[in-house]
């Protein structure tokens, strides 16, 4: 027994020498460089950040004196722990943050600094794509640059398996419908789609149909209540196609208890014709399949739909970038920050991120660069197709989900377009941010 | 009592450390909750007090009315399922009925140590449209359209997730009862077999009796537990489709923490608590009844 | 002789049923296990295009790239330190509350066991935002002790009322004749309650231990640097918000899991060991 408490106190010693010694704290400081606390959404072992991960090594080789200690999270809990930092105003230098409505909780409320004001010069704009500047804040606040577009709507095509069926890419939405029992009696799915999360739906199929069918002006007018609403024949007809997808068996089984990887698999496995996807899957794409598979496949957007106002769009949205806290107003530390986000987004922090496959915002001379088969194949489509809004980044979140989940219980069988469009512009009209 | 002083003392020295973190930790959030929960939210900042309005507007939603029902369901499977199941393979284990009992008692209690996580990534490796029994059955019935109907009906979603909580949860409640079992003296089997007892009175006469205030502690955890369960169901369905399989901690999450609205999820997990309390004191109640009867 | 009334023989039938129960059981709880396990070798590539099939071409490779970027090494001693530290300070204090709260008397009992009981029905969710406001307004945000504070008084709730319902069992003799020998109040609580008490100390221990060896919220909520972080947020970094590369995901989780399921198994003795111990008390 003495042996046991002898362990115990010794266990208990060590213990708290081991617990009270805090992290590295800000001990630092005193080493005369800037040291910059980031709260990034990165997840440096994906495929898809391996640009960000080579800026950053490039950019502490080439700024020894500004130290940035970055705290990487995502998803969910990103969004938990950066209002926990906004309620207690202890916010990190430089962090991602959103254009849209997102992370609103820290944009909102006036706590990222507005580039536009503070660096943003014509000069500096004109390098960059135009869709870039769209305005983030009410006021025509910028909070973040972007450094690419996120593209959300594509249509991928297993080209071989077309072939196979004897079938092109179909011109328009009809003849999408007519290749359908064609597929299926050839025993293969039409189309995989993971609406698991119901987001999904929203970002890559709704944005697009009502963007399509009511165009970037009639969006916005709906999205601030001037002269417009959602009950407006392009969102009703928007979401009875929905619902006309799904009837008619447009989608894999299944669809809204597939996860994404798991509506990928499913079409990386020749078990469907199409996939209805983001932009951003290219990567992973290059980096899991085999050649021939990624020779096959082919890039897409929705095709034409009777009474279209936009043609041969896709959706894209300035999503997330890189902004920096307003409490570091007009210090050195701010104007780190901002060397680290100019070095990010521009020429060579662009020139480092199309290496690794992304379309950067600003405008580089992408001939010139080496990429991946499916990563050339989204360069071009990106220069292909024009870019509409994204809804779910214009609308409040509270209202998106209820949307979102209202076509899902439609998909499931539970509820009529029209009377979902009544239901949303209710809600907008009470509570979305546009409406104000 | 001289001595009586000293008792205080040594009670309160007893209780201080554990009063002290808790009272920290849990009891003065609780309060700053309890006070946003009379509070409006609009566009993150507060924008005054509301009285009971919060409240009100949380029971008269029906989708925290879904969330509430699905929890329930959960308390049913705890208190019915997983209790009275944590008592037989204790018993089962205790009894040595079968070989390789220590075996069979580790691998009861494995599934409690696997993460969430790794539960809900498993599962649906199996069971989604893509998952292997999902295939098999297509393979098997020449069906390529067959999904898992259950995870989509909106009466039934929660079904697979109360077997899963099943499945990972009964240990608990076994390992405790067998704990507890190993108190009851082993005299007073004995002497039953030489009566001549059947397997059923010795269970019902002598194993349940001795295990009654455990039950009731048990019955605690499990509707404690129910209540404010999240991580495996945001794990395996993050409430979805729809809100089928929604539960009050996620209705919480989503309010607070998605929408922004402080006051009115702050509300809610007030409310969760004095359900639970509600609940507790019900069986509380029924226990102390049932302790009555057998005296 | 003593084994033989526990061992005595059911009927067939019941001995068939349960043996099928325990073998379903077990193959339900395995079966996915040494599918993660061996996946984990996979490619994503592979794991996508085969799912079921053994590994074509058995690769590290997801192991390297999860100990490159996970930084899994300080993750682990972080998870030792956090879960091992909250469990012991969680079973001392819950014993000696638990002692306190049903061998005294005192009427005050009865409020404070409710009081704890209350912490059993709160969510971590609902306390996060002012527990991070108070953390890092009196500077403990990014400390260790910062989060085994939380684990103790997240475990106690739990572990009162266990240890409480165990202690109520012991006879009021023992404690009444150490009284009478002179012996004074914490010496009853280490020498007699502790003593007593190992089958209850163990089932205590390792559910705070499992506790607070998977949790996620509280860790990465109340830290900041890589170097405080536990398992399960490394792990979750491999989660994949925009892509899941499921072989990284799997390697992550294998070894997550493989040190959990060492304490359990060495643990487990222990525990059996314990069950004795307390048997024999009686």
């Amino acid at each position: 027994m003495k042996r046991t408490i002898a362990l115990v106190v010794a266990l208990v010693v060590l213990g708290s020498v081991m617990v009270f010694s805090a992290g590295n704290k800000e001990a630092a400081a005193a080493d005369g460089k800037i040291h910059l606390r980031a709260y990034m959404q990165v997840e440096p072992a994906d495929s898809q950040y391996a640009g960000h991960n080579a800026i950053m090594a490039s950019f502490a080789k080439e700024y020894p004196n500004i130290v940035i200690e970055t705290e990487h999270a995502s998803g969910e809990a990103f969004h938990q722990k950066f209002q926990a930092m906004a309620a207690s105003k202890q916010m990190p230098d430089v962090f991602t943050c959103y254009g849209g409505a997102r992370t609103a909780y820290v944009t909102e409320a006036g706590l990222a600094l507005d580039l536009a004001k503070e660096y943003l010069t014509e000069d500096f704009k004109k390098g960059y794509s135009s869709a870039t500047w769209a305005p983030q804040g009410k006021n025509g606040e910028i909070w973040m640059v972007p450094p690419s577009l996120a593209v959300c709507h594509v249509v991928y095509s297993n080209d071989k398996l077309l072939a196979q069926l004897g079938l092109t890419f179909p011109k328009t939405y009809d003849e999408w419908l007519t290749q359908i029992p064609v597929i299926r009696s050839a025993g293969y799915y039409v189309a995989s789609l993971g609406n698991k999360d119901p987001w999904v739906m929203n970002s890559w199929i709704l944005s697009l149909l009502v963007d399509r069918l009511g165009g970037p002006q009639w969006f916005m007018q709906a999205a601030q209540g001037k002269g417009a609403s959602f009950t407006d024949q392009p969102f009703v007809r928007s979401l009875e196609i929905i619902q006309e997808m799904t009837k008619k068996g447009m989608f894999s089984p299944g669809v809204n208890q597939m996860s994404n990887p798991e509506a990928d698999q499913e079409f990386y496995q020749g078990k469907s014709v199409y996939l209805i996807d983001a932009g951003w899957r290219t990567s992973a794409m290059d980096s899991d399949l085999p050649v021939d598979l990624k020779e096959s496949i082919s890039m897409h957007v929705f095709p034409a739909i009777s009474g279209e106002v936009t043609h041969n769009t896709s959706t894209a949205t300035v999503s997330e970038g890189f902004g920096i806290s307003a409490s570091l107003k007009g210090t050195a530390k701010a104007d780190a920050a901002w060397k680290f986000i100019e070095y990010y987004s521009g020429p060579i922090g662009a020139a480092i991120r199309a290496e690794y496959g992304e379309v950067p915002t600003y405008n580089l001379d992408l001939n010139k660069i080496k990429m991946d088969t499916m990563q050339s194949k989204f360069a071009k489509f990106q220069s292909e197709y024009g870019m509409g809004y994204v809804f779910d980044a214009i609308m409040g979140g509270e209202g998106v989900n209820m949307l979102n989940e209202d076509i899902q219980a439609m998909m499931l069988g539970n509820g009529e377009p029209k009377a979902i469009a009544t239901k949303y512009e209710k809600f907008v009209a009470a509570n979305d941010l546009n409406r104000l | 009592m001289i001595q009586e002083r000293g008792k205080h003392r040594a009670y309160i020295s007893l209780l201080l450390p554990a009063l002290l973190i808790y009272t920290l930790i849990i009891i003065y959030p609780i309060f700053m909750s309890l006070g946003l929960s009379f509070t409006k939210w609009k566009h993150f900042k507060m924008v005054g007090f509301v009285g009971f309005d919060n409240y009100l507007a949380i029971i008269a939603d029906p989708s925290f009315q879904t969330a509430m029902w699905h929890n329930i369901q959960i308390m049913l499977i705890s208190v019915l399922g997983q209790i009275p199941l944590g008592i037989m393979l204790a018993y089962l284990i205790y009894r040595q009925w079968v070989k390789h009992s220590k075996f069979f008692e580790m691998m009861i209690f494995l599934p409690i140590t696997i993460s969430s996580v790794v539960v809900a990534l498993l599962w649906n490796r199996v069971f989604s449209p893509v998952g292997i029994y999902t295939e098999l059955i297509r393979t098997i019935t020449h069906n390529p359209d067959y999904v898992v109907k259950i995870f989509e009906n909106k009466t039934f979603a929660m079904i697979p997730i109360l077997v899963v909580l099943l499945w990972q949860h009964t240990s608990l409640y076994m390992v405790i009862f067998l704990a507890n079992l190993q108190r009851i003296p082993e005299s007073i089997f004995e002497a039953a077999t030489l009566d001549g007892a059947k397997e059923s009175t010795i269970i019902t006469r002598i194993v349940l009796p001795s295990l009654s205030n455990v039950i009731f502690t048990c019955s605690v955890l499990a509707i404690s537990g129910s209540l404010k369960s999240f991580d495996l169901v945001y794990a395996m369905t993050a409430g979805g489709p729809v809100d089928y399989t929604s539960v009050m901690a996620l209705y919480l999450y989503k309010q607070t923490f998605t929408y922004n609205n402080y006051g009115f999820g702050s509300a809610v997990s007030i409310i969760i608590v004095l359900l639970s309390v509600g609940l507790i004191t019900f069986v509380r109640y029924l226990y102390a009844k049932a302790q009555r009867k057998y005296e | 002789m003593k084994q033989n009334t526990r061992t005595q023989k059911i009927s067939g039938s019941w001995t068939i049923f349960a043996y099928t129960f325990l073998a379903c059981f077990t193959f339900i709880t395995l079966a996915p296990l040494v599918w993660m396990l061996y996946s984990s070798f996979k490619l994503n590539g592979e794991i996508m295009l085969f799912p079921l099939g053994l590994p074509k071409q058995p690769t590290f490779a997801n192991y390297h790239k999860a100990f490159e970027y996970g930084n899994l090494l300080s993750a682990f001693l972080n998870s030792i330190i956090y879960s091992g530290f909250s469990t012991v300070c969680t079973v001392l204090f819950s014993l000696s509350a638990g002692f306190a709260l049903t061998k005294f008397g005192f009427r005050s009992s009865k409020f404070y066991m409710g009081a704890f009981t209350l912490g059993l029905l709160i969510t971590v969710n609902s306390v996060i935002t002012p527990l991070f406001i108070m953390e890092t307004s009196v500077g403990l945000y990014n400390t260790r002790l910062g989060v085994i504070l939380p684990y103790i008084a997240f475990g106690l709730p739990m572990a009162i009322l266990i240890a409480s319902s165990f202690i109520h069992g012991i006879p009021n003799a023992l404690i009444e004749a150490a009284l009478i020998d002179g012996a004074n109040y914490w010496y009853i609580f280490f020498k007699i309650i502790l003593m007593i008490s190992t089958p209850v100390m163990a089932t205590v221990s390792v559910l705070s231990f499992l506790g607070n060896w998977n949790e996620f919220l509280l860790v990465f909520t109340l830290t900041g640097g890589e170097s405080m972080r536990s398992l399960p947020v490394s792990v979750n970094s491999f989660a994949g918000r925009l892509n899941q590369d499921y072989g990284l995901q799997f390697a992550a989780l294998v070894i997550a899991t493989i040190p959990m399921f060492i304490f359990y198994f060495v643990a487990h003795n222990s525990i059996v060991k314990g069950f004795g111990e307390g048997a024999i008390k009686e």
